[in-house]
This record gives C-alpha cells, sequence and structure tokens, in this order.
C-alpha cells in the first residue's frame, strides 16, 4: 500500500493544481457559458432560456461600439507594434556598442502596469496642458489635439498608449528571433555577394514565420483582454464611445446588474481567443512534445 | 560480488517489441559487454537491470534472487552514464557522497569510503571542484568514485566513452580494465563500439533488433560469428562477405563465388560445417581482411587478382578496397607495400578462418 | 550574444558611413519617444500646479517641490479616505509575495512532475493547464466573485492571493517545464541509483540548478501581480485593494480639482517596484518573456 503510494506520488503532487486549473478555469468557463443562456441579471439564474441574451447582445449599440473599437485597436495596435518592433529589432541587430541600455530603454514600459502607463498618456495627451499645449508653445497657434474627449479619435489613444508599452516586448522577440538563426547561412549568403538589405528581406525575414506568429498571437490576446488601459485613459468614454468587450463585460456585470448579458459577452470574447490561440497552441505542443 | 541472470525477458514499448525473449547468464564477477547498432535494445536491456525500467515478461534475477520489483536502490548496483549525470550543482565531494547520504551512513564511514575511492581514480585534486570545472576525463572519473564508492554488487555502464576524445577513449578504456580486474565485480557494460567490446569484455554478447544474436569469448566470436550480422559487426574493417554457391565435385565441397570472372572455385574440405548445404544452395563466404593478403602459400587459400580501388595507410598497414566482380574486398598489406590505385594486383585469400552462412536466413552453416 | 555569432552587418564594418549616422540617429529619436513620458511624469510631479498649469509639459520643473509625493504617498483621497498610497502600497505587497511565492513553487513541482516522472495522459494534462494562460479573465470573473464571496474571502488579500495563484500557475508551469526539459533524465536515473526517492530528487538536486529560471518566474509573477488591476478591481470593491486600483482612483477622481501632479507622484509611486525590478534584473526579464514564444 505504501509503496503504491509512493509511486503514485508525482501524479499526487500535480493533482492540486490540475484540479485547480479544472475548477477555476473550466468550470468556471462553463458556468459563465451557462449564464450567458439564462435571464440573470443581479443574481444568477439557472433556469435554461436559450439565446436571448445573445440576442440582446446583438441589438446593443453599445456592443457593436465595443467590437468596432476591438476590430480598430487590434488592427492598429498589431500592427504598429510588429512593424515598430521589427524595426528596432533590425536596427538594433547592427552591431551596436549600447545595444544592451537602449534594449532596456525600448523594453522598460512593460515593466509597468496598464494603469501607470494609461496615467502618464492621459497626461500627455491632456488636451489643454499636453501635447497640445507643447506644440502651440512652437509657434503652431491653432493646433489642436483634444483625442482624448473626442469620441471619434479616443480610440486612437489607447492605440498611442498600447503600442509605446508594448512595442519593446515586440522588438525583443524578435531580435531573439533575428539571432536564432544559423549562422550559416546569412555567412553563404554573405559570400555570395547578397547585400545587407537582400540579406534581411530574402533570407532572415522569411525565416522568422514562426516568430511572427507568436508575436500575433500574444499581442492579439493582449488586445483583446484589453480592460485596465481603457479603464484609466477614458474609462470607456466618452460615453462609451472607446468601450471594448472587456470593459463592456465589466459594466454589464458589476455595474449594471446584467451579469447574464456580461456573461454573454465573456462567452463571445473566449470564443474569439480560442478560435486564433487552440491552432496554435496545438501545432506548437505537437512539435515540443517530442521530446 | 553477485550474479546476475537475465530469463525469457522481453519488453514492449505500446506493443513495439524492443527485446524478445532474452537470455543470459553472467558469472559473478564477469565482465559482460552488450554490444550492438543504436536501437538494438541495448540501453533497455541495462535500464531493465537497473530497475529504472520494467520488463513487460520475464525475470531478472541477482544473485539468484528475483527482483523485478525490486526498486534499484535495494538492488545494490552502481551505474555509470554516458552523460556523467553528475549533479551539477555539488562539488565532486558531494556528487560521489551523496549515494551514501542519502542513504543516511555515519560521517566516519562516508569519508572511509571516500578516501579509498579517490586515491584509486586519483581524483584528490578535484574534490572542491564542481563539474563544470572538470575536464571531459575527469568527470568520467568522478562518475566512476560515484559508482564504486558504494562497493555496489554490480556495475553497470551505460556507453560511459562515447563523450570522449578518441585518446581519451583509449586511456580510459585501460583504466576501466584495471580497476575490474583489481575489484572483479561483475560488471555489465553496453556500447556500440565493437572495439571497446573486444577489449573490455571476458564476454560479448552481441545484440541486434531485440535479441542475443551470439554470446560468447571476444576471440570465439571473432573466429566463428554465429551470423551474418555478428560476422559484419565485430571486426574493423568489417569482414568481406562474398555471395556465391555451394558446388559438389568429386564428393569435395566446393563455393563457387559470383563475383569471379573466372568463377573460382574455392576449396572447403577443412571448413567445420555444422550443417549440411545441398548442392547449388546459396551462400556467403566471409573472410577477414587480414587474410587477403599478398601472394602467400598457405594450406588453404586461393590466388586471384583484384583491381585496387582505394587504399587507406594507418601507419600499421594499409587496408586496401579491391573490386572483385560485383563485391568490394577489402585486404591488409604491409605498410612498406605499394598498391596504387588501379592497379590489378594478385592476391591470396587465405580460407584458414573463413565462414560460410546460408544466404537466406544468414545463419553460420 | 553577439560576440560568436556571425553577423552579416558586423562584416560589413561599423565604420561611421552615412547609413551608420542614420542608424544613430533613429535609434537616438526613439530613445526620446521611449523615455519622453517617463521624463514628464517625473518633472510634473515635481512642480506646483500653477507651474503645470501656466507651463509647458516638457520643462524641467522651476519650482522643484516634493510636496506631490508627500500627498501622494500620505494624504491623497483614495474614495472616501484620504490617508494616501502608503496602506495600498502594503495591501500589494501582502497580495504579491504569498502569490509570487506560492505559484512559483507550485510551478517549479509540477513542471519537475510533468517532465521527470512522464505518465499517461501527462501531455495532455499539461495542455490543459497552459490553455489557462490563454483564456481572457472575463470569462471566470463572475464565477470567481460568487466562489469568494461564498468563502467569505470577497474583498480580502487572501482571496486575492487565491486568485493569482490560481491564474498563475499555468505560466509559472509552463517556464519550469520548459526549462526542466533542458536537464538530462540520465541525472535523475543517477540519482534514484543512489537511493534518491521523488521530494528528495526534487529538493536536493533540481532546486539548486534551478536557479536562473526561479528568477525568471520570479519577476515575471512579481510583475504580472503587482501590476494586475482587472482582478484587484473585480474581487476588492469595498475592502482590501491593490495599489492600482487605487491609482485609478486617484487619476479618475471626479471631485474637485485636478492636482496632475498628484497624479504623477501617485503613477511612479505605484511603478517603482516593478520599475525598480526590471532596471536591476531586466535581462531575466526578458528570457522570461521570450523564453516560450520566441521558436515558433
Amino acid at each position: 500500500m505504501f509503496r503504491w503510494l509512493q509511486s503514485q506520488l508525482p501524479k499526487i503532487v500535480l493533482a492540486p493544481s490540475f484540479a485547480a486549473v479544472i475548477v477555476f478555469v473550466y468550470g468556471f468557463i462553463g458556468w459563465t457559458a451557462y449564464v450567458s443562456f439564462t435571464r440573470s441579471k443581479l443574481l444568477p439564474r439557472y433556469q435554461f432560456e436559450g439565446l436571448l441574451q445573445y440576442r440582446k447582445l446583438w441589438q446593443m449599440d453599445r456592443w457593436y461600439v465595443a467590437l468596432d473599437n476591438l476590430l480598430v485597436f487590434s488592427v492598429l495596435f498589431i500592427l504598429f507594434c510588429m512593424v515598430l518592433g521589427l524595426l528596432l529589432a533590425v536596427l538594433l541587430d547592427q552591431r551596436i556598442r549600447v545595444e544592451g541600455a537602449l534594449r532596456t530603454i525600448y523594453l522598460y514600459p512593460m515593466a509597468l502596469s496598464f494603469i501607470v502607463t494609461g496615467t502618464a498618456w492621459k497626461w500627455l495627451l491632456n488636451p489643454g496642458l499636453g501635447v497640445q499645449k507643447v506644440v502651440r508653445g512652437f509657434g503652431f497657434e491653432n493646433f489642436e489635439f483634444d483625442w482624448l474627449v473626442d469620441p471619434e479619435m479616443a480610440i486612437y489613444t489607447i492605440v498611442i498608449a498600447g503600442v509605446w508599452q508594448s512595442s519593446g516586448f515586440v522588438m525583443a522577440m524578435f531580435l531573439a528571433g533575428l539571432r536564432s538563426i544559423d549562422d550559416e547561412i546569412i555567412k553563404a549568403a554573405y559570400i555570395d555577394g547578397a547585400s545587407l538589405p537582400r540579406i534581411y528581406f530574402g533570407i532572415i525575414i522569411p525565416s522568422m514565420r514562426p516568430v511572427f506568429l507568436s508575436a500575433f498571437i500574444v499581442l492579439a490576446h493582449l488586445a483583446i483582454k484589453s480592460f485596465d488601459l481603457i479603464i484609466v485613459l477614458t474609462r470607456g468614454g466618452p460615453g462609451y464611445a472607446t468601450d471594448m468587450p472587456a470593459t463592456f463585460m465589466y459594466a454589464m456585470a458589476f455595474s449594471r446588474g446584467r451579469i447574464g448579458l456580461a456573461a454573454a459577452s465573456a462567452t463571445i470574447m473566449m470564443v474569439t481567443v480560442i478560435a486564433i490561440v487552440v491552432p496554435y497552441l496545438y501545432s506548437e505542443l505537437r512539435n515540443k512534445g517530442n521530446d | 560480488m553477485a550474479s546476475l541472470t537475465i530469463r525469457n525477458l522481453s519488453k514492449q514499448f505500446d506493443s513495439t517489441p524492443v527485446l524478445e525473449n532474452i537470455d543470459l547468464e553472467i558469472e559473478d564477477g564477469e565482465f559482460l559487454v552488450l554490444v550492438g547498432p543504436s536501437g538494438c535494445g541495448k540501453s533497455t536491456l541495462l535500464n531493465i537491470m537497473a530497475g529504472l525500467e520494467t520488463a513487460t515478461e520475464g525475470d531478472v534475477l541477482i544473485g539468484g534472487t528475483v527482483v523485478n520489483d525490486v526498486h534499484p536502490k535495494d538492488r545494490d548496483i552502481a551505474m555509470v552514464f554516458q552523460s556523467y549525470a553528475l549533479y551539477p550543482t555539488m562539488t565532486v565531494r558531494k556528487n560521489i557522497t551523496f549515494g551514501l547520504r542519502v542513504r543516511k551512513m555515519p560521517q566516519q564511514e562516508i569519508d572511509q569510503a571516500l578516501d579509498n575511492v579517490v586515491d584509486l581514480l586519483k581524483i584528490r585534486a578535484l574534490l572542491e571542484r564542481k563539474p563544470s570545472q572538470l575536464s571531459g576525463g575527469q568527470r568520467q572519473r568522478v562518475a566512476m568514485g560515484r559508482a564504486l564508492v558504494r562497493s555496489p554488487s554490480i556495475f553497470l555502464f551505460d556507453e560511459p566513452l562515447s563523450n570522449l576524445d578518441a585518446k581519451l577513449r583509449a586511456e580510459m578504456r585501460i583504466e576501466i580494465k584495471r580497476l575490474h580486474h583489481r575489484l572483479a565485480t561483475t560488471a555489465v557494460y553496453v556500447t556500440h563500439d565493437q572495439i571497446e567490446a573486444m577489449n573490455l569484455a571476458s564476454r560479448i554478447a552481441v545484440l541486434e533488433s531485440g535479441r542475443v544474436q551470439q554470446i560468447g569469448v571476444p576471440q570465439y566470436l571473432y573466429d566463428h560469428p554465429d551470423n551474418i550480422f555478428v560476422a559484419g559487426f565485430i571486426g574493423s574493417p568489417a569482414m568481406n562477405l562474398l555471395p556465391g554457391t555451394v558446388v559438389k565435385r568429386d564428393g569435395r565441397m566446393l563455393f563457387q563465388s559470383d563475383d569471379s570472372a573466372a568463377k573460382e572455385i574455392f576449396p572447403l574440405e577443412h571448413y567445420k560445417f555444422r550443417a549440411h548445404p545441398e548442392e547449388h544452395a546459396r551462400v556467403v563466404l566471409g573472410i577477414r581482411p587480414e587474410y587477403v593478403t599478398l601472394p602467400d602459400s598457405g594450406k588453404q587459400h586461393v590466388d586471384t587478382n583484384l583491381l585496387v580501388e582505394a587504399i587507406e595507410s594507418n601507419g600499421f598497414d594499409k587496408h586496401v578496397t579491391f573490386r572483385y566482380g560485383e563485391s568490394e574486398v577489402t585486404g591488409r598489406l604491409p605498410s612498406h607495400s605499394n598498391p596504387t590505385v588501379g592497379q590489378n594486383m594478385r592476391m591470396t585469400l587465405d580460407l584458414s578462418y573463413a565462414s560460410l552462412f546460408d544466404e537466406q536466413t544468414g545463419n553460420r552453416i | 550574444m553577439t560576440e560568436s555569432r556571425f553577423s552579416a552587418a558586423g562584416a560589413a564594418g561599423t565604420r561611421m558611413t552615412f547609413g551608420r549616422w542614420l542608424l544613430f540617429a533613429v535609434l537616438g529619436l526613439f530613445v526620446l519617444v521611449y523615455l519622453m513620458p517617463l521624463y514628464v511624469m517625473v518633472g510634473t510631479s515635481l512642480k506646483d500646479l500653477e507651474e503645470i498649469r501656466s507651463g509647458s509639459m516638457l520643462s524641467w520643473p522651476e519650482t522643484l517641490t516634493i510636496a506631490p509625493w508627500i500627498k501622494a504617498w500620505g494624504s491623497a483621497c483614495v474614495g472616501i479616505q484620504c490617508e494616501g498610497l502608503k496602506g495600498y502600497f502594503w495591501i500589494s505587497v501582502q497580495i504579491t509575495v504569498p502569490a509570487v511565492a506560492i505559484s512559483t513553487l507550485l510551478g517549479a513541482v509540477n513542471g519537475y512532475v510533468l517532465t521527470k516522472w512522464r505518465f499517461r495522459f501527462d501531455n495532455i494534462i499539461f495542455a490543459l493547464m497552459l490553455f489557462g494562460c490563454f483564456i481572457p479573465f472575463q470569462v471566470v470573473l463572475l464565477p470567481m466573485a460568487r466562489l469568494l464571496g461564498m468563502l467569505g474571502l470577497s474583498g480580502t488579500i487572501s482571496g486575492l492571493v487565491l486568485v493569482h495563484i490560481v491564474y498563475g500557475i499555468g505560466f509559472t508551469t509552463l517556464f519550469f517545464r520548459n526549462f526542466y526539459i533542458g536537464v538530462p533524465n540520465e541525472l535523475v536515473k543517477a540519482a534514484t541509483i543512489d537511493g534518491a526517492g521523488f521530494l528528495t530528487i526534487f529538493i536536493r538536486i533540481m532546486l539548486p540548478l534551478s536557479i536562473p529560471i526561479i528568477v525568471v518566474t520570479v519577476i515575471w509573477q512579481f510583475t504580472q501581480i503587482w501590476n494586475d488591476f482587472l482582478f484587484g478591481v473585480s474581487f476588492s470593491a469595498g475592502g482590501a485593494q491593490p495599489i492600482t486600483v487605487a491609482l485609478n482612483n486617484i487619476v479618475n477622481s471626479s471631485t474637485g480639482v485636478k492636482e496632475y501632479n498628484l497624479d504623477m507622484a501617485s503613477a511612479i509611486i505605484a511603478g517603482l517596484p516593478t520599475l525598480i525590478v526590471y532596471v536591476f534584473a531586466g535581462r531575466y526579464f526578458v528570457r522570461g518573456l521570450t523564453s516560450g514564444s520566441v521558436k515558433g
């Protein structure tokens, strides 16, 4: 009996963590999904009611605004982060002595909370006293920069803050990816007479496809989860002009007492993430699992 | 000191057979080498002996007792690994004494055991260093020290020299041989290098595809391989294998080679047959390179012309690759002879230690 | 990293050509872009409100006062209480330290089991645990809030510690598992033959050589947990709030005069711990960020 326990010790040790994941991840997902099919308002009700919350969701203007913002934000955020990250990575790959210091500077925003970043940019983009005032101080009397309070443009302020925060991380990923390419391929190309840009565009960047994919997945994931930054920069406003699914869900769940609706929005967020991440994870594990 | 017996042992990984019906009797004090190509199952067999893996069928006996369910630490064995497997964060001293400390041996006894081993392996100067500060050869010594310090009944070696360069390998081989001579502990040694096998073993067991192909003393395996696989595996450069047929003329058994343009006949009168082949049976004749020599008149030989294709000198002699019909034949010539590529040479094929194999089954006839 | 590797750029030479000047110019420009917000934050936090309103945000403070800092720490108003950030700072510490320690330890032992004590379905179990890292947490907020309420942990430090541990396990297990895969299995075999059991091997052999990954994991977890806002704001209503929630309260408070210098000082106080960790142990941080994600 004791021997049996000894041999099962590894599984026993793993069990609490695994159980926790089952309950707190899969169990909770199940609960939320179930509630999204009920009439729950302030308190959960467990009577199955079908798709009524989803129908309500898709009738709400605010939800469409949230989705639209998510799309706009995601595209711009991912695009700018990748481009900026790649640019900086390529530049830093050029054998610079102060590379370490530069890397530190480009990356430090990642160490900050989104709340801190949001606070900083909230001030920088302050309509009266921020960028607008500085540029006017340079002589451009009529320069206006009130994006932060402009319902149309506020979403772009979030893009700016987000890209500032996360592009350094993408740069770090790409730099590592650049450097992991087999030396000998580059040597061969160099001997073959290829010019530097040619080597980059023709050989290095194409072989970084896996890294691009990883970066895309991480950024997409960050974009969908965007919550902190929005809350502190604009509070979802003006009105709900900068709402995104994450802030929408929070508002419905904790301010409006409509948890069925909140659950529906959360479930949709969840499904979107799954659709992107699971195929990626599956192929990753298949490659690494063969140890 | 103990004997090690493997009885009718088989091992499958998810219905893929890795070892099949292995039977081995290893005497107390023997140095048995398990040799074979990669994937033949030798490391798996060693792991099963150690208790790190379990057999699907069959028994492992140490000193006559079945130990299938006995934990490695209770089998009184020690193992030396290919990658040394030294604990990277511990000093040499702590590495060697780890097993003793885990068993809560009294400090005095630990110190005593350490003392004995350290001088034996000449590693006293290394005691306070960490593995990362040691060379490959030093690490291997420390790994052996860790195995020796517990004075186990059986030593298991899993390709311990494969990571060393050629010179170091040769030195360590002699070291191991000397240690075994001194300690006379039963040892099972796994390697893919047949030179190591030939040099170290009191007996060799050749494994292929999970089966024991042949087991015996090195010289016997060398002179009388049981099948084509063993013939080709043991000995370097490899035995020459010539396909042909058995013919009978005037009551004599003869070998007619496929390759010879003149359809040369090789007399087989002095060959010790194990079975009697039919006329026209398809067979393979095996002749070791050292029996392909410059013209010599011995008792059993055939003289023939061979075309030189490649020459390798190693200082001691020359290995010459000849073309013989459809086959390649390797011969050994004295170092100061002067073969040239493209030259047609008259060579003697000495049949004294030839082997004859059935072409179909590969077994010795 | 650049020393032994062949760089086409390096071979092309590092002479100060026009291309090289351009390179430095662009890199320098980005240095300004990344540092500017920090500079403005620090500068603004040291000015008085008069100077902020009249001057440019880019100018170096003339008044140079630390009053905003003192107020931020000791008497700023968060909601209805005006005791500054010091209490919330301490709450964040009380949440972060246990959560980091426990989630790291669990990750280590999980990674050890999953790589050195393989068993049936362990790959599936790992995949299931890994998946937990990727879910948007919105989908667990509601049930977690209810559960915490039922357990009486709503708005408590312990409640948040539990939350952070549970949702940190996925990452920490990933880090350690990937690290332990690189540790040769023969080490465990040798220790087994030496007589060490499951726990002994973990404590006396695996842990000592895990220092690099422990550092990475701790830094990663510390950053994630200290900087968290979502869990903080969802589960701490009326109770123990971490400093990120307090900061948001200060910055977005709708009452009274907008004290920008106070906001900046508060933000810096909130961000200082992770920033300091980053400055001193940044390269481990980078290694942590890119450990699982680089080689596609």
